[in-house]
């Protein structure tokens, strides 16, 4: 069935001819003649009354009628919301698979201007062996394990700190030795693979064995257990900018541990893709990183 | 643009493939290529992303696979109707996201007084793309938290949930029972639209504090009441929709205290979009 021959036949009803309304469409009236014609034959039925004056509808003609405003309406409707779903409105979705509190400003500053789009933050360090399979649009990491994908720097680990609760006993030192934690309850993050983070073998690394307390698969639970425990742990430099907004934590550098020297950077896979919102944001965080980075 | 060529998009969409739809129609690669490029230009922009191969479905062309799919069911719709001899010239459309017994009662008055309008109820969507026809009816029922800028009114409610038991069962002669009494029974539920996957009743058992054990869940009523008559379980069915488990035979509805939800249940239109008999519709529910 043919589109233009609905909105054809609408517009007959409506100017009350043929004449009128091919004038009206810009189209020939033979054009519209043999237009309606095909439609009526499709249907096997009359649409308009050709006896007697004037154009009248026969009763199939007044049923299709309303079909046909309803189609021509679903049109209307159906083009606006493709267009609604190539502009600004949709998900974007991004995965953490390093510690940088980073991101979440840059992610907020994103919502900010663009508050139709929505984001799914997935925040979790979890296995990400195979991350280009999910259908993450962005992914943080240390740019080593990126995979020579395009992506934006947004931090740099240069050091790691002891992160205590404010309450605890070194957490007025200016700086910490790692054989200063001999005595310490540790906190770490495994993943559900059971890999444990990359600070515990900073430990191991550097001839210290610290003693684990408490394990946890998750941000959230780390930041639960240091606030009501003893417990400490050691993280990046990159947690900075959210534990100096938050009582109760203090982090004293770590001495030593400044040769640490990656970049954390934002990825995306390269080529055409499937979310036209990814370019929205990755454009947007290439400007904000330039901004943060001239400051 | 013909619906022709909208077939061809929506099969180019569901195979992911040029080559298999041209095989499968006996048209020539090209052409159907030529069919996609048209329909894209007439949409406005691309519709596909390729992978390789492989022709996949990009943001914008999800959403014109739902337009397409509807105009494309719509006009079957109309050719049938024109075959069959049915041309009823006033027809109201209503889709029945949730069912209110109220509105059939009231929809039958309304033929009544009414004669040369005919209604046809529409199910609520499923998870079938194709059947995906969010507007192409004159109004909806659905919740009140569903409405999306659309034009309502209020005409039923959901607030009582009642427990449908087969006879014999040992709480089937209760004048009243609380939901968590029923923790330990086997329940029949239906798909639904909450985020839970199940119908609505399932959160009500979670907030009663369990998790209901589920012997078996299905899409149609009368498959969960036939079910539960024949000793599967027992089932959940809220006040809106009693007509059937009331009458049962072999069950016994018992009303459940306590349970304090209750949604409004309204009819909805996209405002400006109103059919004539859309319009008398509306007018009658008004008075």
């Amino acid at each position: 069935m043919d589109m233009e021959a609905l909105s054809s036949f609408i517009s007959i009803v409506e100017e009350g001819g043929m004449t009128k309304a091919a004038s009206v469409l810009h189209i020939s009236q033979s054009a519209m003649s043999s237009s309606i014609g095909k439609l009526e034959k499709e249907l096997g039925a009359a649409l308009f009354d050709r006896g007697g004056k004037g154009l009248q509808l026969t009763m199939e003609g007044e049923f299709f009628l309303t079909w046909a405003k309803r189609l021509v309406s679903a049109i209307d409707e159906g083009k606006r919301s493709v267009q609604e779903a190539i502009t600004k409105k949709g998900i974007v979705k991004i995965g953490t698979f390093a510690e940088n509190d980073g991101i979440y400003y840059l992610v907020s500053a994103f919502c900010k201007k663009y508050p139709q789009i929505t984001v799914y933050l997935y925040d979790r360090k979890s296995i990400w062996a195979d991350f280009l399979s999910s259908d993450l649009d962005f992914f943080v990491l240390p740019k080593n394990e990126c995979r020579g994908l395009p992506s934006v720097n947004v931090a740099r680990r240069k050091n790691l700190y002891v992160l205590m609760g404010s309450g605890h006993r070194l957490a007025k030192r200016a700086l910490i030795q790692l054989k200063d934690l001999q005595e310490e309850r540790f906190v770490f993050t495994a993943s559900a693979d059971g890999k444990m983070d990359s600070m515990y073998t900073y430990c191991v690394e550097h001839g210290f064995e610290p003693r684990v307390s408490f394990l946890c698969e998750g941000v959230e639970s780390l930041l639960d257990i240091i606030l009501q425990t003893g417990a400490v742990t050691l993280v990046y430099n990159t947690f900075r900018q959210f534990r100096q907004r938050m009582d109760g934590l203090s982090a004293v550098p770590l001495d030593g541990s400044s040769r640490e020297n990656t970049e954390i950077v934002l990825a995306w896979r390269d080529g055409n893709d499937t979310n036209p919102l990814a370019d929205i944001f990755k454009d947007f965080a290439v400007n904000y990183m330039e901004r943060e980075y001239r400051r | 643009m013909d619906t022709r060529e909208m077939e061809v998009f929506l099969k180019v969409a569901d195979y992911h493939s040029l080559t298999k739809v041209a095989d499968e129609l006996g048209m020539t690669q090209p052409a159907v290529s030529a069919i996609i490029k048209r329909i894209e230009e007439f949409a406005g922009t691309p519709l596909f992303i390729r992978r390789g191969r492989r022709f996949m479905l990009n943001q914008a062309g999800d959403s014109f696979y739902c337009t397409a799919a509807a105009i494309c069911v719509n006009v079957n719709h109309i050719k049938e109707s024109f075959a069959v001899g049915y041309s009823n010239s006033r027809e109201l459309i209503i889709t029945m996201k949730i069912h209110s017994d109220w509105l059939l009662r009231k929809l039958d008055e309304f033929t009544a007084e009414h004669s040369d309008i005919g209604v046809t109820i529409r199910p609520s969507d499923d998870e079938n793309r194709r059947s995906r026809q969010p507007w192409i009816s004159d109004f909806s029922v659905m919740f009140k938290y569903d409405i999306q800028g659309m034009e309502n009114i209020p005409i039923d409610a959901q607030d009582t949930l009642y427990v449908i038991l087969p006879i014999g069962h040992h709480f089937a002669g209760r004048e009243y029972i609380y939901l968590d009494e029923l923790q330990e029974e086997n329940f029949v539920f239906s798909w639904g639209g909450s985020h839970t996957g199940y119908d609505s009743s399932y959160s009500a058992c979670l907030n009663a504090g369990f998790l209901p054990k589920i012997s078996l869940v299905t899409d149609s009523a009368k498959g969960k009441y036939a079910c539960i008559q024949n000793g599967c379980g027992i089932g959940l069915v809220y006040n809106n929709e009693m007509a059937v488990p009331s009458r049962l035979h072999d069950c016994s509805l018992v009303p459940i205290r306590n349970v304090l939800d209750r949604r409004t249940i309204c009819i909805a239109w996209q405002s400006g979009k109103l059919s004539e008999t859309g319009r008398v519709f509306l007018d009658f529910m008004q008075k």
